[in-house]
């Protein structure tokens, strides 16, 4: 009996390769991009970008711009021409922080030669930026002046912000927003396997309306149903950490509306492809949990190594997560926050004309 | 033995529609494969206004692939399909004459059947739909359960809903899939009385059903299909009429199958294997037929009887004949 149980178990593993790949796939896969992650917030291997203003130009500053550029810890994104300029790349989100060199480290001065502006939204980002540039003066003893009783060489700066929130609950009320638009766009997308495999989909689509319209119902109706949902996590979260969702109210719909419509796409198609809710229940899990880690839901992208922020800008977590932080946290410019908008409604669209040319080819035989 | 397939045809039809109208569905030398095995090789096929066609075969003939081309659902690769004079490639609006109850039970099983009912309505653009569904329900005795969820339905009445569903359209030509498949026999006789009172308001109805009893006593003429196409066609009795006669089936049942010998001594008699390997049947004239006599025999030739039975053949005789013939080598 318990040889004939372990052998059935085994048979119905093998056979179920959504389940093989759940099983031992998906795990090492999850652990592979925690670890890119972790190991990269380490400290030692932290790689932060960082905007640069020499607004002293003497030959100490210019040591030190080149030791900066030259280390291997922070990697000189942006050169901007002035001081606002590089406030901007900070407020915008474009580095993890800026460094302007007022003074030349090397004379004596009232004030720290060296300012480090920081965002609250990437609270661990200057502190190390700070940390970073004391070592290179340090190396190049650019502080090697009398500064008994000066101020310390490197001071850091907060960029002000009328946003009454904290940081991170701007941030996490997007990253979980996305993460759950995702997971039940799924689950409700599910109901087309159903559809599909006890001919339901066929009564509708031999109906008036047809495939198209059928696909386009349930595409909009889980469009409402996500941005419900999100609506829901951000009354929260204007409610009580005071995320100024009232105060951008259209721009907030409009990226609403976007990531959900990317969700039901996405959803649609994949229950488009599956034929049971047992291979669309792994694949929505695996894909759920690849986006989300890298795409910024679970662990904010500007921690992970430069290589994986890259690639989590292909994913439609860090199109939906920017976007909110552009809108509530930076207030940058409307043209980017309709480019992500304009990026999720895309993906979705396209995504949900794919899951209806597939639903068509698969009733054509 | 007249060979049924060539009696039947035109004349069956002439006979069934003697006022001369045309078919609602006219199906002509109809062509389809399906990974790359033919299922259809010039099948023709006429259905009349107010009658109920039996579409019998065994599984894989292509029963279902032919009622899902009527409905628009599956494009044939040659031949053409006619709803009321129309080709329906050329004027797809002519589907909307049809209703569709296919095999699975097609229902949201988590809705009532009243939401069931309105939301296929609300698919099929029905207007005034909340008055027709009310009409439909009575019809169809489903009324009292309205508001019941379809999951905690018996198997008869889910199949009701199936097949209300199917009449949202108000469809001149009604397509069932084995619509008595798995339900008892109450259920199963009140899906005739609906179907038979449907057939009396001039619907056209076309059932698919491994149901030979179901066919001899529902439908108005059947047609068996054989070698992808219609090879026996005709009313239920004529068809066993023309090719029984007046003889009756005498059915040999063996306690053990027959070897070689035994069955050359069958064959010998006019049996011809049956059902499985144990029952053996032939066809007697009423006064020849003498079971004593022929027990004695068959155990003077060695073979154990477990039962002779004799009976007036019916439509399963000649279904079980056609399937022999498709299959014999």
């Amino acid at each position: 009996m318990i040889v004939a149980m372990m052998r059935v178990m085994a048979l119905d593993l093998l056979r179920d390769r959504g389940a093989l790949v759940m099983a031992f796939a998906l795990p090492a896969a999850i652990y592979l991009i925690f670890a890119s992650i972790f190991s990269g917030t380490a400290g030692d291997k932290l790689q932060l970008s960082v905007a640069l203003f020499d607004q002293a130009e003497t030959a100490g500053s210019r040591r030190i711009v080149s030791a900066i550029a030259g280390d291997d810890r922070l990697v000189v994104a942006l050169r901007p021409a002035s001081r606002a300029g590089l406030e901007q790349a900070v407020r915008r989100g474009d580095v993890d922080a800026g460094v302007v060199i007022r003074s030349d480290p090397a004379l004596p001065s009232a004030d720290a030669p060296v300012v480090v502006l920081g965002d609250a939204s990437r609270p661990v980002a200057a502190p190390v930026v700070v940390g970073r540039v004391q070592k290179l003066l340090g190396d190049n003893q650019a502080g090697a002046a009398d500064r008994t009783g000066a101020a310390p060489l490197v001071e850091l700066a907060q960029i002000a912000r009328a946003a009454h929130a904290d940081a991170p609950t701007v941030y996490y009320a997007g990253a979980v927003g996305i993460l759950f638009l995702l997971i039940s766009a799924s689950q409700g997308a599910m109901l087309l396997i159903d559809e599909r495999r006890n001919a339901i989909l066929d009564r509708l689509t031999s109906s008036a309306g047809g495939l198209a319209k059928a696909v386009s119902g349930k595409f909009l109706f889980l469009t409402l149903q996500g941005t419900l949902q999100v609506g829901i996590i951000f009354v929260v979260a204007a409610a009580l950490y005071g995320v100024a969702v009232m105060d951008r109210l259209a721009g907030w719909s409009l990226v609403t509306l976007a990531a959900a419509a990317m969700a039901a796409g996405a959803a649609l198609l994949l229950c488009a492809v599956c034929r049971t809710r047992q291979q669309a229940q792994t694949l929505s899990a695996f894909l759920v949990m690849i986006l989300s880690a890298v795409g910024g839901s679970m662990i904010p992208r500007y921690l992970m190594p430069r290589w994986l922020q890259d690639v989590s800008l292909l994913t439609p977590n860090a199109w939906a997560i920017e976007a909110y932080q552009d809108l509530l946290w930076r207030g940058s410019d409307a043209g980017r926050i309709a480019l992500y908008a304009a990026l999720l409604v895309g993906f979705g669209v396209a995504s949900a004309t794919l899951a209806w040319a597939f639903l068509l080819r698969e009733r054509r035989g | 033995m007249t060979d049924a397939a060539t009696m039947t045809k035109p004349e069956a039809r002439k006979a069934l529609d003697g006022n001369g109208a045309a078919p609602v569905v006219r199906v002509r030398n109809a062509v389809h494969a399906f990974k790359g095995r033919g299922v259809f090789s010039g099948l023709d096929l006429d259905l009349f206004k107010g009658e109920i066609y039996g579409l019998l075969g065994p599984n894989g003939v292509g029963k279902t692939t032919l009622m899902k081309a009527i409905s628009g659902r599956v494009r044939l690769n040659g031949g053409e399909i006619l709803i009321e004079g129309a080709d329906i490639l050329r004027e797809p609006s002519r589907l909307s004459a049809i209703g569709f109850a296919p095999q699975e039970i097609s229902l949201y099983h988590h809705l009532t059947v009243k939401e069931n009912l309105q939301v296929f309505a609300g698919a099929a653009g029905v207007p005034q739909a909340a008055d027709l569904i009310r009409i439909l329900m009575d019809e169809t005795g489903l009324a009292a359960r309205a508001d019941q969820i379809c999951a905690t339905l018996s198997g008869g009445y889910q199949r009701r809903v199936n097949i209300c569903v199917a009449l949202l359209k108000r469809p001149r030509v009604l397509l069932l899939d084995e619509p008595t498949v798995g339900i008892d026999i109450d259920a199963r006789e009140a899906i005739h009385r609906l179907l038979d009172d449907l057939r009396r308001k001039g619907a056209a109805i076309l059932v698919s059903t491994h149901d030979l009893d179901q066919a001899q006593r529902l439908c108005s003429r059947v047609g068996l299909v054989q070698n992808g196409r219609i090879g026996l066609e005709g009313r239920p009795e004529a068809l066993v009429r023309e090719a029984f006669g007046d003889r009756l089936e005498v059915v040999a049942e063996l306690r053990a199958p027959a070897d070689a010998p035994q069955r050359a001594a069958l064959e010998a008699d006019g049996f011809a294997p049956h059902v499985s390997e144990t029952q053996w049947v032939r066809y007697d004239a009423a006064d020849a037929v003498d079971v004593a006599d022929l027990q004695r025999r068959l155990s003077h030739s060695g073979l154990r009887v477990r039962e002779i039975r004799v009976r007036e053949p019916d439509l399963s005789s000649l279904f079980l004949r056609g399937t022999q013939q498709e299959t014999a080598p």
